[in-house]
């Protein structure tokens, strides 16, 4: 028997080496570069600059000297055990180089997603999953538009100089996090470094916030129920002013001012104006209500339903209101505030207080931006809502295959205006994008018929200059004036001062179509352009009015008779329920004190339930109702209507109040075969879930039940007659056998807390880092707003998982000078922080960090950073 | 035997130091270039244990000297962040260790090849004759 002969030794030693290269290659590649998306792992896990190196600043912040080139003079920020921190400079650049600074320091992973998402550069770092975002974004043309504001800035430009100067704070502290390889987890995991912050970066974020509140796709949406109803049945389910109870703040006399100028496209410069014609054309317009035009609208809707959670506004935002000293305590202006958002760790929202020779503010700024949004300062306070008045205009328009590239507009066909932006991403070749622009503005749909949209938060924006002005302003007539640029968004502005005058001031651009309503998809062919913007001083307002407070909780700002086209009831998610609850309070006799104002900001009373259930009690009188019927009809007359997490009532009620508008309506959208919108969310999925037509319709059909009790859309299609009465106990009866097979017949479990409740998810979409979900009580319209935000895997929106409402909320009494405010999703954007979500506890039991200023913040702060050039 | 004729304390020592230094600054690439040289100069399985063993102990003294007690914390936190899990920093942990080893294993083997390469060429100074006895190393170094 032979042995089996060795390879030859030679061979053997070239396999030996061969070996170790491989295994060399394989641990090395990715150590050093990083492959499968992966980060390089060298970097990322080594002990000595990679993730470990963290630990550092896992604990509460330390007392540090630090240096910060280009400071002009020393700088000291003082930071109390809740992480506010106090920035004391003396000079103004100087403060916004520490503001830059800090917000780097706590918030650098959020800044750097934030301006990536507003750029349309997440894919770069994230992968193919945020291509959809990026496409969109780049679209949209966010950072477009900051690179031209930017050079339209002059040498000298105080706004330049803030941005400048806010930078360079902000690269401070990317360089000594960088350089000491302490920057956030999320690089490391990621395996990149950010770049440099510039001052574009920041007016991406100015406009993305705006996106967030803005940006909507109402128009598209209700255009399927447009043209299934008709006009007719369209404007009594839709009215302009919603049907229900309202609470405008400016009820007129209105002026009627000749219109402002607004440019006709989204991008007013040399992009897209004007465009010459390359051929003559027709000139007969083409009907934008032709038969199957919404179906026609399908890829937009799809994209757009397809954008990431909250690229497309779809919630109302926020409460402010303001009392005169006569309904006080303290006899001076109370101011509440809470911009009502998605929660998200970290907050949206970073509290500060900045002090140096030209400003002196305490308020929540957003990172990447250096001012504050909402706060005080010596002579007032301000705080914000979302004015919903459409600001996003979608135009069809004409094109012919025979002309590619081009589109017909103002009587001849104009050549499309293209931009090559390759997207980078990771883990793969750069996708090639293009960037199609109209004289409107970019086309959104590019299948089928193009759709381009003109959306006012492109426009070139004076926003950051208006708010420097705001914070030096002495009084209500700087504040004011300070604001007259302001583009977009559309918001109104709350405001207290010391003097004793309360204000609300609706701010932004308001389009104008002629001929044309702008809350539905426009013909693109030059007949429906925009004829010019609402001028600034006829805007609705309010100052000092006799009632002695003022609300804005995103109802319609203005009576029905405002001499403008201004906005539909579609454009108004929650439309008269906050307000309403808000005025039931603050239009009582008893004088308000700091302390019941910031209380009302937690209320969770129903105004919708106050409205309807005494109605439905009525209709049930005399009625035979079974013994089951008979516990709720009960349970209902001993509810006030507080959707607490102990109440068992909402149970019942969050099924009813669909089922009146199903009841109500569902014959008939049926009837007029109104079809589903492609994502789902125009008609509720069945006789219980919400939708955008049902937050309308509970609207209408409240007002009819109230006030029209024989309505003819009460009765059926077929002939069948109905009112009021039968409509109401039909949908009782409905809704109590929903609800009984859904929690059974003991009402210890319809306890509300037991499936009502809140998230705080991290922005990062990691559910890993999320914190909750809480038993928690409220809808979207009770004042202390829990609104759903997601959806299950099924689609199915998953409205008792509160994932968005107060994000923060501010007070203050001109009268004892005591200010609060919380922050839920807290100061600190690093999960082993102390300060991470450390405004969650305080926010969920009502409480708030008094707002401490100058030489008192100092006495109670335990942290000091002292700054030097 | 020839290898277990090595001190092996001096190795550990030595490949400690070294690593430890050299993670302390962020140059993981260094425990490679050690595991190269070490099973370069040095032959046998004590020598390649003795190597391991310094890295080992060098990436763990580094976790624990930049975790400190927050150590399990942060590899919690990686955990998270990476795979959207809480609850495997130990996970985390163990991998980077693991990790760190195989820096060290994929830079001996290099070494060790180049050093049997070279020991075969001088053993019959003409790289491509075939020797008539095989070196030691080569029948005790085939676990690498």
């Amino acid at each position: 028997m032979t042995m089996p002969r060795k390879p030859p030794r030679r061979i053997r030693r070239g396999l030996d080496l061969a070996g170790g290269l491989l295994l060399a290659v394989a641990v090395l590649v990715p150590s050093f570069v990083g492959v499968a998306g992966l980060p390089a792992l060298g970097d990322a896990v080594n002990p000595g600059s990679g993730v470990w190196r963290l630990a550092a600043d896992a604990g509460r912040a330390e007392s540090e000297d630090i240096a910060l080139s280009g400071l002009a003079k020393p700088v000291t920020v003082s930071f109390e055990d809740s992480g506010l921190p106090h920035v004391r400079a003396e000079n103004d650049e100087d403060l916004f180089r520490a503001i830059g600074y800090v917000h780097a320091r706590f918030r650098l992973s959020q800044m750097d997603l934030t301006r990536r998402q507003g750029r349309g550069e997440l894919s770069e770092v994230i992968g193919p999953q945020a291509l959809e975002s990026d496409r969109f974004e780049r679209d949209l043309g966010l950072r477009r538009a900051a690179e031209r504001d930017w050079a339209a800035l002059p040498a000298g430009d105080p706004v330049r100089a803030m941005l400048l100067a806010y930078s360079a704070g902000a690269n401070d502290a990317i360089g000594g996090l960088t350089r000491s390889g302490r920057l956030p987890t999320l690089f490391k995991v990621l395996g990149y470094e950010p770049a440099e912050w510039t001052p574009v970066d920041s007016l991406v974020v100015q406009r993305l916030v705006g996106q967030k509140i803005s940006f909507d796709d109402q128009a598209v949406r209700f255009s399927y129920a447009r043209e299934a109803l008709g006009q007719k049945i369209f404007d009594e389910w839709f009215p302009a002013v919603p049907a229900n109870k309202q609470q405008p703040y400016d009820k007129g006399p209105f002026k009627k001012l000749p219109l402002a100028p607004l440019p006709i496209s989204a991008f007013p410069d040399d992009l897209a104006a004007t465009p010459k014609p390359v051929a003559a054309g027709e000139s007969k317009p083409v009907p934008v209500r032709a038969a199957g035009l919404a179906k026609s609208m399908e890829p937009l809707r799809e994209r757009l339903g397809n954008l990431p959670e909250g690229a497309v506004h779809a919630m109302g935002n926020s409460n402010a209101w303001v009392v005169a000293g006569s309904r006080t305590e303290s006899g001076a202006p109370i101011l509440s505030a809470d911009p009502h958002l998605p929660h998200s760790l970290p907050s949206v929202w970073y509290q500060i207080e900045g002090t140096s020779p030209g400003y002196h503010f305490s308020g929540a700024t957003t990172p990447g931006l250096p001012l504050p949004l909402l706060g005080k300062t010596d002579h007032f306070s301000w705080g914000l809502t979302a004015s919903q008045r459409p600001t996003t205009l979608y135009y069809l328009e004409k094109t012919d295959p025979a002309r590619p590239g081009q589109y017909y507009w103002k009587g001849g066909w104009r050549r499309e205006t293209t931009l090559a932006e390759p997207i980078k991403v990771r883990g793969q070749a750069a996708v090639d994008h293009k960037v199609r622009l109209t004289a409107h503005g970019p086309i959104l749909q590019v299948e089928g018929r193009p759709i381009s949209v003109w959306w006012a938060g492109t426009l070139p924006s004076e926003n950051l200059r208006g708010v420097m002005n705001l914070l030096r302003a002495k009084g209500l007539d700087g504040f004011r004036d300070s604001l007259r640029g302001w583009a977009t968004p559309a918001l109104n502005f709350a405001y207290a001062d010391a003097k004793g005058n309360i204000a609300m001031l609706n701010v932004g651009v308001a389009p104008q179509v002629t001929g044309h309503d702008p809350a539905l998809p426009l013909p693109g062919d030059g007949s429906a352009d925009i004829a010019g913007s609402i001028a600034f001083d006829a805007l609705p307002s309010s100052v000092n009015p006799p009632e002695g407070y003022i609300v804005s909780a995103n109802q319609r700002e203005t009576t029905g008779d405002y001499p403008y086209q201004y906005s539909t009831s579609y454009n108004y998610v929650e439309r008269g329920w906050r307000d309403g609850e808000i005025v039931l309070r603050l239009a009582q006799d008893a004088k308000l004190s700091l302390t019941e104002s910031a209380q009302l900001q937690t209320d969770w009373h129903d105004n919708h339930a106050r409205q309807l259930v005494p109605l439905l009690l009525d209709a049930l009188k005399g009625v035979q109702l079974t013994p089951v019927e008979r516990r709720v009809a009960d349970l209902l007359a001993r509810w006030d209507y507080n959707a607490t997490p102990d109440a068992p009532q909402p149970a019942f009620f969050d099924s009813f109040k669909n089922r009146l508008s199903w009841v109500t309506f569902q014959p008939w959208w049926t009837h007029h075969r109104l079809a589903q919108d492609p994502d789902q969310a125009l008609l509720p999925r069945n006789p219980d879930a919400g939708a955008w037509a049902n937050e309308t319709l509970r609207g209408t059909v409240t007002s009819w039940v109230q006030k029209d009790r024989d309505n003819p859309f009460f009765s059926l299609p077929d002939g069948t007659k109905r009112n009021a009465t039968d409509v109401l106990r039909e949908a009782f009866r409905q809704s109590v056998k929903r609800t009984v097979g859904k929690y059974g017949e003991d009402f210890a479990k319809w306890r509300y807390g037991t499936y009502q409740s809140v998230l705080f998810p991290s922005l990062a979409g990691l559910s890993a880092l999320d914190i909750g979900p809480y038993p928690w009580g409220g809808n979207p319209r009770t004042i202390n707003a829990s609104v759903g935000t997601r959806d299950d895997a099924k689609g199915n929106p998953l409205s008792n998982l509160a994932t968005a409402g107060a994000t923060m909320r501010f007070s203050i009494d001109w009268g004892t000078g005591k200010a609060e405010t919380v922050i839920a999703g807290g100061q600190s954007e690093n999960p082993m922080s102390p300060w991470y979500g450390n405004g969650i506890s305080l926010w969920m039991k009502g409480r708030s960090w008094p707002v401490v200023e100058g030489a008192a913040a100092e006495k109670i702060s335990t942290v000091k950073w002292k700054a030097t050039p | 035997m020839e290898g277990d004729a090595v001190n092996r304390w001096p190795i550990l020592v030595a490949t400690l130091a070294v690593d430890l230094i050299a993670l302390s600054l962020g140059w993981w690439w260094v425990i490679p270039l050690t595991g190269l040289a070490v099973a370069a100069a040095v032959p046998g399985r004590a020598a390649f244990t003795a190597m391991l063993a310094g890295t080992l102990m060098a990436g763990a003294a580094s976790l624990v000297w930049q975790g400190g007690a927050r150590t399990l914390d942060v590899a919690d936190l990686t955990g998270a962040i990476a795979l959207n899990t809480r609850g495997l920093g130990w996970a985390v942990v163990a991998a980077t260790l693991v990790y760190i080893v195989l820096l060290a294993v994929a830079g001996a083997w290099l070494g060790a090849a180049v050093r049997r390469a070279g020991a075969g060429i001088r053993a019959t100074g003409v790289a491509d004759v075939e020797p008539v006895t095989e070196p030691l190393e080569e029948r005790k170094d085939q676990h690498v």
